[in-house]
């Protein structure tokens, strides 16, 4: 099969022939694209919970809810964005639910796992700790265009507002993100 | 400290770079994790479709032959070309506030009368409610032109045109019956 010669390269557009077999429930090209997609949307889902648990629970809560409506995907070339548009609502959700109960923030619970986890490296604690400083659609905002590599369009569609307010808020995002992060 | 805000964005997306690289890769099982969960969904769908069939289908099965027992029409043999006279008993119907009978025909089956030629060319008559009536039944006077089963309905309304009771009549008219005037009740 063609589709498995295919190098793994994240980040990049995932081929429209693989989701449309997916799509028709070849599930070699289902596990292809999981396999092709995962990496970046478990990173993305990482800087967001800041807990490997609590990230690869979101990932597949996020995979099994796209999969499971892939058939309703007209455009192939969609695929990557409602992924990322389906993480996005399941994490508000989550942080919604978990401010309700008025639980601990999800960077807080980190480690609660036990020894057994490998500690997490102290860039991604700081950056993690930068990103706490933001609300939720705005850590997704500068994920899915700094870290994921989203044009300002791209990133409206998946947050569902204007390019304009993209532009507008992505400045301050930035300006927010980089001094928590140089704070000592 | 950085002003420009294409600094902050380059400074921003080389941290996330780095950050990527340190970040640990998901579990090799993830994959397996995510298609298993997506077998058992499936699974609990196809349970849930049987529970609901289990459920519903008794209901269902006691819905049908409920409607049989309440509206399983009556059904009689008549030749065809000959005019039969239908006897509806209307008894039990004596003491309700009737004021018409509807009485509508199915195609090929026509009303015959004497009298009242023209009564051929309708389809659906409506009549008087009268107590004369005395023998309990309402008498109709139809003809078939084509064999087969042809259901004859029968609607019972009160004075604000309101159905108070329907019925049907099934009339099995085949070709190969004798001819000659005949009467079913």
């Amino acid at each position: 099969m063609g589709l498995l010669l295919m190098e793994k390269t994240a980040g990049e557009p995932l081929p429209n022939d693989l989701v449309e077999a997916a799509r028709d429930g070849d599930q070699k090209a289902l596990s292809l694209l999981i396999e092709r997609s995962q990496t970046q949307l478990y990173r993305f889902c990482m800087y967001l919970t800041g807990d490997p648990r609590l990230s690869e629970d979101l990932c597949q809560d996020t995979y099994v809810k796209v999969i499971e409506r892939l058939k309703s995907l007209r455009e192939p070339g969609d695929f990557r964005g409602w992924l990322y548009r389906t993480a996005k609502n399941l994490y508000i959700d989550q942080w919604r639910r978990a401010k309700k109960r008025e639980v601990l923030p999800l960077d807080l619970v980190q480690g609660r796992h036990g020894a057994l986890e490998e500690p997490m490296p102290d860039l991604v604690l700081q950056i993690r700790s930068a990103l706490a400083c933001l609300d939720p659609e705005s850590q997704v905002l500068l994920l899915l265009i700094d870290q994921q590599g989203y044009s300002y369009r791209e990133a409206s569609e998946i947050l569902g507002i204007t390019q304009a307010a993209v532009t507008s808020r992505i400045y301050r995002v930035r300006r927010t993100f980089w001094e928590a992060y140089e704070k000592p | 400290m950085v002003d420009s805000n294409r600094e902050i964005e380059d400074r921003i997306r080389q941290l996330f770079d780095a950050g990527d690289e340190a970040l640990p890769e998901p579990s090799p099982f993830l994959e397996t994790r995510i298609l298993a969960r997506l077998t058992e969904d499936a699974h609990r769908a196809k349970l849930r479709r049987w529970r609901r069939w289990a459920i519903l289908s008794p209901l269902a099965a006691g819905a049908l032959v409920l409607s049989i027992l309440v509206y399983r029409p009556a059904e009689f043999e008549a030749p065809v070309n000959t005019s039969i006279l239908i006897r509806v008993e209307v008894e039990e119907l004596r003491g309700s506030a009737i004021a018409y009978a509807e009485v509508e025909l199915p195609d090929d089956v026509t009303f015959y009368s004497e009298k009242y030629p023209e009564l051929t060319e309708e389809r659906e008559i409506r009549l008087a409610w009268l107590d004369r009536y005395e023998e309990d039944s309402l008498p109709i006077v139809v003809r078939a032109s084509t064999p087969g089963l042809k259901r004859v309905k029968l609607r019972f309304l009160d004075e604000n045109e309101t159905v108070l009771e329907e019925r049907q009549l099934e009339i099995d008219f085949r070709a190969s019956l004798e001819h000659g005037d005949s009467s079913v009740s």
